[in-house]
């Protein structure tokens, strides 16, 4: 069908038409006036049995006995007749009743019929010429609700066809949004090359339509990520040409004679060599977040690996009066790329080294933990530094971002290193925060997933 | 063939200038080739004793460039990969290349790969290297040969970059005393040290991580603070 609107009145339309149909074929079909003898047949027994033998014994007498026992207990009427004779209690009947009674004697069976007032009757031959003719107490309510001829059945039908489309409306309205969702979720978490159009099918309607536009939403976003990698990886490798000849004209200029050359010479062939840190950085960086899947994973001893780590740190960090140190160290195993995991943890602990305060030391704790999500490897990196304005903590994983100027290039870094944590981290199903701890300073955990 | 004849294959003209002009002042005769397969032609010649080839190069690439040399020459090929690339890097050395220096590289370093891998090549010592170098430095478990420039360490060979073998060099002839951070600079970096300059000691870290952090129960180099580092010389009975 064509549009959601379309459906959604289709279908209710439809719903009450058939609902309609169907009553109507089921009053043309069922007769709620008919009489069904079966239940009564026990009841009527035995009251003409309690009937013919009173009248043996006591004669009309006794039968006016029991009509009146049964007017007081609000029991429908039960008349005997005989052959064509009665009512044997001597009693006036109407004449729909002696008509019963003759029709019965005559035909030897079990007659129905509507009496006066529509009380239902109900003849009934006993033998040896004698005749009841009864009436039908009023059905009580639960009788009345499983009435098959009642009230039920006709509700029964419209429920049913209610039910049945509305669960095929609203199984056509929610199947492509939960495949729009599938696919966001997918697109969510890193897989660009979600999409909805080839499970939509045929369709033509509102989500479909909705479906592909996101689709095409999902193409452009791709696109545009690639794009800004293939950009930042050519800037890259484009910025090193220059730089290049760069310091091979630096490595000129300083054979040249000139004392006072010197130091700025010194100076421009540092900075080259900074660019050139950087670029390698922003390279790893657009590598990190394009080759996102097909790594190959070995198990790495997270314990050894960060115990060098914050040896190669601590060997640095003397010398600027700083230490680092693993105050805690459990043996942990994760799968991962060796060489990420190394730069993820080392970029954190540098950076914790750099901001630490003078003659403090960085605490460095490797803990197992069994979370909800299976067990998880957690490094947490302490500084007493500054630490960090609160807004700025989830910023810090972002390339460039400096907190303040008194963050600034003299203490080193590139400004990536942090983001190349985040990304590699990322890559390895974990997670990195960073928080202010009391007394100043910040501590950065990592959550690897073992 | 000439002793000092290089041939530099690099699509950058203007760096191929400026690399003649340096390595010219080093005493070398440079000829440089802008394109591929005019780079094979000339390399194959055998008028050369060592080709600096670039692995990015439009249309025949370096590596196809290194294949082609191999099939038919044995002369020295020097690799200009991209840094950080070490999928390059293992391939150009597996499919032959006698070295590698990832671009942009320290010219200084580049002459004293050039030097090394024409003395591996058995060439005669270039013109500016003294004659009296000893041998070989040998402290604990460590060997370092100055002409060869190749570090072994427990008989395995350490890879170690220009800078980290200078470094290395200079502790090893003070084996025991420590070197001033000044000094490493200037001789392994070949510049004066200035207030935040950390260059030294990332070296140094990356050349204790490749040589490993301790000997035994030493600490294999030591930070000395403010002063500068010392390699530890450890008596036999230590090892």
């Amino acid at each position: 069908m064509r549009s959601l609107f379309f459906r959604i009145f289709v279908s209710f339309l439809g719903a009450t038409v058939l609902i309609g149909i169907l009553l109507l074929a089921l009053a043309l079909t069922t007769d709620p006036h008919r009489i069904v003898f079966a239940p009564h047949e026990e009841r009527l027994a035995r009251i003409g049995k309690e009937l013919v033998d009173a009248y043996r014994t006591g004669g009309s007498a006794a039968l006016q006995e029991i009509d009146r026992r049964r007017e007081r207990k609000e029991e429908p009427p039960a008349i005997l007749f005989r052959n064509s004779e009665g009512p044997l209690s001597g009693q006036q009947a109407p004449p729909l009743v002696h008509q019963l009674a003759a029709k019965t004697v005559v035909t030897g069976e079990r007659q129905a019929q509507r009496g006066p007032h529509g009380l239902p009757l109900l003849a009934m031959p006993l033998g040896d010429g004698y005749v009841l003719v009864a009436g039908v107490p009023p059905p009580s309510p639960l009788e009345r609700f499983f009435d098959p001829y009642g009230l039920t059945l006709r509700l029964g039908a419209a429920f049913l066809v209610t039910g049945l489309i509305s669960y095929l409306l609203a199984r056509s309205l929610s199947a492509p949004v939960r495949m729009l969702r599938d696919a966001t979720q997918k697109l969510a978490s890193g897989d660009l090359s979600a999409r909805v159009g080839p499970s939509l099918g045929n369709r033509r309607d509102e989500t479909a339509e909705l479906g592909r536009d996101f689709d095409r939403m999902a193409e452009r976003i791709g696109d545009l990520l690639a794009s800004q990698r293939r950009l930042l990886r050519d800037i890259s490798h484009e910025l090193r040409s220059p730089l290049a000849r760069l310091n091979v004209a630096l490595g000129l200029a300083l054979r040249k004679p000139g004392e006072d050359a010197q130091g700025p010479l010194d100076r421009m062939e540092r900075e080259a060599e900074r660019l050139n840190d950087l670029i390698g950085e922003l390279l790893t960086l657009a590598q990190l977040e394009s080759d996102a899947r097909g790594i190959e994973r070995i198990p790495v001893d997270l314990h050894i690996l960060v115990r060098e780590i914050v040896e190669d740190a601590e060997f640095e960090a003397k010398d600027a009066n700083r230490g680092v140190r693993v105050v805690q160290g459990e043996p942990v195993v994760v799968a991962g790329v060796y060489e990420l995991l190394r730069r993820a943890i080392e970029n954190v602990v540098r950076n914790g080294v750099r901001f630490t305060a003078k003659g403090s030391t960085v605490e460095v704790r490797l803990t197992r933990s069994d979370g909800i999500c299976g067990p998880t490897a957690q490094i947490s990196v302490r500084d007493h530094g500054p630490g960090v304005p609160e807004e700025s903590l989830d910023k810090l994983f972002e390339p460039f971002y400096r907190v303040t100027d008194a963050r600034d290039r003299r203490s080193g870094g590139t400004g990536i290193g942090l983001a190349i944590t985040q990304r590699a981290v990322k890559l390895h199903g974990g997670t990195v925060r960073a928080s202010n701890t009391p007394g100043g300073g910040m501590d950065v955990v990592l959550e690897l997933p073992c | 063939m000439e002793e000092n004849r290089i041939l530099v294959i690099d699509d950058d003209r203007e760096l191929c200038e400026l690399l003649a002009e340096y390595l010219g002042q080093e005493g070398f005769v440079v000829e440089s080739v802008n394109e591929g397969s005019t780079g094979l032609e000339r390399a194959l010649s055998g008028a050369h004793a060592l080709v600096v080839l670039d692995v990015m190069l439009p249309e025949m690439n370096g590596f196809d460039v290194l294949r082609k040399i191999r099939e038919r020459s044995k002369v020295p090929v020097l690799m200009l990969t991209a840094r950080g690339n070490d999928v390059d890097r293992i391939v150009g050395l597996e499919m032959g290349a006698d070295d590698y220096l990832p671009k942009p590289f320290n010219p200084r370093e580049l002459v004293a790969r050039i030097r090394a891998v024409k003395r591996r090549a058995g060439s005669s010592a270039s013109p500016s290297e003294s004659p009296d170098l000893p041998e070989c430095l040998r402290v604990g478990d460590v060997e370092l040969s100055p002409e060869t420039r190749v570090v072994r360490r427990a008989g395995e060979v350490v890879e170690l970059t220009s800078v980290e073998f200078s470094l290395l060099e200079e502790l090893l002839r003070s084996a025991g005393k420590v070197v001033a951070r000044e000094e490493l600079s200037q001789v392994a970096l070949g510049r004066k040290l200035s207030p935040y300059d950390r260059s030294v000691d990332v070296h140094m870290s990356s050349l204790r991580r490749k040589l490993g952090h301790q000997i035994g129960t030493m600490e294999r180099i030591k930070n000395i603070r403010g002063v500068g580092y010392m390699y530890i010389r450890t008596s036999d009975r230590d090892i």
